[in-house]
């Protein structure tokens, strides 16, 4: 099992209570359409009265014009120096995210903060993903925090890895259990920042399950994310794995029958699995020779226990499959031969006929046996 | 040619061996149209084919209906040759003497040299004697090929893998020797080679004439005699 440190770096700082004060990617939404209405009379209001202390919005500095510090210094509501330390938006004012504060004391409510603003391809990509239309599911603020907000830029960080699947297991919670001890999770625990976390296969801001068409971990579209890393050469060198894995699935029968559409054709995962990726060495493995009849038998009935031990993926190749290999290259130059015998042969054959009209002018007396 | 009027002809092919012609040639050119268009299925041309068969499954009927078909195209072959005198007498005419390729290699020499005398076939050229060959040899491998690959969960559970590899190349590289031998070689010969042109009749009418028959098979008069005595 894996002991993982809940929070090693401060993704996410401050409580739930926090976390739900929803900042919403792209526009506003509907629901606090009146809240927005209700805070532009309240400005109006404060405007007149507080006219004189009140300069443009400055984006300058934490307290910009307006002085937060007074409210935000400490107690329940601090935002301080502290608060901000190693946040990448450290250097922005206050009312770079609160864009509706013009004037303190402000309203009660403020409206959610609009991240799509700045990150406008992150904030159309999570509009596309079912987060956006699920009630309770994780805004911007869900994943990246708010204030304390820290670049999440994973690379090969295997910490930052592993702490993004702490934070899908909040909701995901069984597909988290699963995870937890496959080769991914188990390879990000040895230190090994190459390995998949739940971002790699199903994306970022636009995360999809398999049952959006047009995500990557979709039938037709998984074998070419597992092959992101199970086909690069330097990725799977640290582990000592093979990169053909995606290539020889390709030329197969299962690769065929989905590309025209057939979506139940076997992919990576309906042998594989998808959270619980175990190795094949590993007894507890769907692709563990002496798991494999099992495997093969939930699309294929009949298949036996001499099944097991079989290579599935094989290269043709002289390392690979040999014999299959050596068929194969017999046949190229065979065909090869052919090819050349024929071209010899037509070129024959019309020669052969213009010497045959030659030496025997009369033998096609109408001229019109004489074909070309 | 052989269709005008009162120019004699020479009976090459019974009507039971055009049948068995028909459903050969109807079975191979379904076999290959179905089996490259799921060998090249990465191709646009070969999706759109699989398309037109009703997609994969379509396909796969097509592909097997049509193994069928040629192996009854087989059997036809063999009940002709246990039934009729006749084809038992072609099939002595199609073994392979070593004389047919002292004759296909003076047919070359003459064609590129002019040198010599031309090839003096006889009731079969050499070349036809090939294909023939070449026919049976490669129904053969397609056929036990095909039948591993017919129930590949069956093929496994009795053999190793590596033999359901090898006949997975073997049948599909197989497909384009036949492709190219007796698909577009064939062809050549038969509707464009010796004076062909439109085409040989025989496939269809069983005969093709007399002149242009003796263009093709100098040296069958003797064995044209024989026959015509038997």
């Amino acid at each position: 099992m894996l002991k993982l440190n809940r929070n090693p770096l401060p993704l996410i700082q401050g409580s739930h209570g926090e976390r739900s004060r929803e900042a919403v990617p792209g526009k506003a939404r509907n629901g606090q359409a009146l809240s927005v209405a209700l805070s532009i009379i309240v400005f109006g209001a404060v405007f007149f009265v507080a006219a004189p202390r009140l300069s443009a919005a400055d984006a300058g500095s934490p307290s910009g014009s307006l002085d937060c510090a007074p409210c935000h210094g400490g107690g329940q509501s601090a935002v301080t120096p502290e608060t901000l330390k190693g946040s990448v938006h450290a250097s922005l004012g206050c009312t770079r995210c609160h864009a509706d504060i013009t004037s303190v004391p402000h309203a009660e409510r403020l409206s959610a903060v609009d991240c799509g603003s700045c990150h406008s391809a992150e904030a159309t990509g999570w509009h596309k993903s079912p987060h956006a239309v699920r009630p309770g599911a994780p805004t911007c603020v869900g994943c990246h925090g708010t204030h304390s907000i820290h670049p999440l830029r994973p690379g090969n960080n295997s910490s930052i890895k592993l702490q993004i699947a702490q934070l899908c297991k909040d909701c995901h919670g069984k597909e988290f259990g699963s995870y937890e001890t496959s080769v991914h999770a188990k390879a990000l625990a040895r230190g090994l920042g190459e390995a998949a976390t739940c971002t790699d296969c199903h994306g970022e801001h636009t995360i999809q399950g398999p049952e959006s068409a047009g995500s990557p971990v979709a039938p037709a579209s998984v074998s070419s994310t597992c092959g992101n890393c199970h086909g690069d050469k330097k990725r799977m060198a640290m582990s000592g794995l093979p990169t053909d894995r995606v290539s020889t699935f390709k030329s197969s029968f299962h690769a065929a029958a989905l590309k025209m559409g057939n979506l139940k054709a076997a992919t990576c995962a309906s042998c594989h699995g998808a959270h619980d990726i175990l190795a094949s060495t590993d007894p507890a493995s769907r692709t563990n020779p002496a798991n494999l009849p099992t495997t093969c038998s939930h699309c294929h009935a009949g298949v036996k226990q001499g099944f097991a031990g079989v290579k599935i993926h094989v290269d043709v190749s002289p390392t690979g499959a040999r014999a299959a290999w050596f068929v194969r290259v017999f046949y190229i130059v065979f065909i090869s031969i052919l090819v050349l015998g024929f071209v010899l042969h037509i070129l024959a054959e019309r020669l052969g006929a213009i010497r045959n009209r030659a030496t025997v002018p009369h033998e096609a007396p109408s001229g019109k046996e004489d074909v070309q | 040619m052989s269709s005008q009027p009162g120019s004699a002809t020479i009976s090459r092919l019974t009507l039971w061996q055009r049948w068995e012609h028909g459903l050969m040639a109807l079975s191979v050119s379904l076999l290959i149209l179905s089996g490259l268009a799921l060998a090249y299925h990465e191709q646009a041309w070969a999706r759109l084919l699989i398309r037109g068969m009703g997609g994969l499954q379509g396909r796969h009927w097509i592909h097997r209906t049509a193994a069928v078909g040629l192996l009854g195209a087989g059997l036809l072959h063999l009940l002709g040759l246990i039934f009729s005198r006749r084809h038992r007498r072609d099939f002595r005419e199609v073994r392979p003497r070593l004389g047919d390729f002292e004759d296909a290699w003076r047919g070359l020499k003459f064609a590129f040299t002019g040198k010599g005398e031309p090839p003096q076939y006889g009731w079969f050229t050499p070349m036809q004697k090939l294909q023939y060959w070449g026919v049976l040899l490669g129904c053969v491998l397609m056929g036990i090929s095909g039948a591993l690959l017919w129930n590949p969960v069956l093929t496994l559970n009795t053999f190793p893998k590596w033999v359901l590899d090898i006949m997975l190349v073997l049948h599909a590289t197989e497909a384009q020797f036949i492709f190219v031998l007796f698909i577009l070689w064939h062809l050549y010969d038969v509707h464009v080679a010796g004076g062909n042109f439109p085409m040989n009749p025989a496939w269809l009418t069983g005969n093709m004439s007399e002149e242009l028959f003796a263009r093709q098979h100098p040296a069958s008069g003797k064995t044209l005699r024989s026959r015509e005595e038997a």
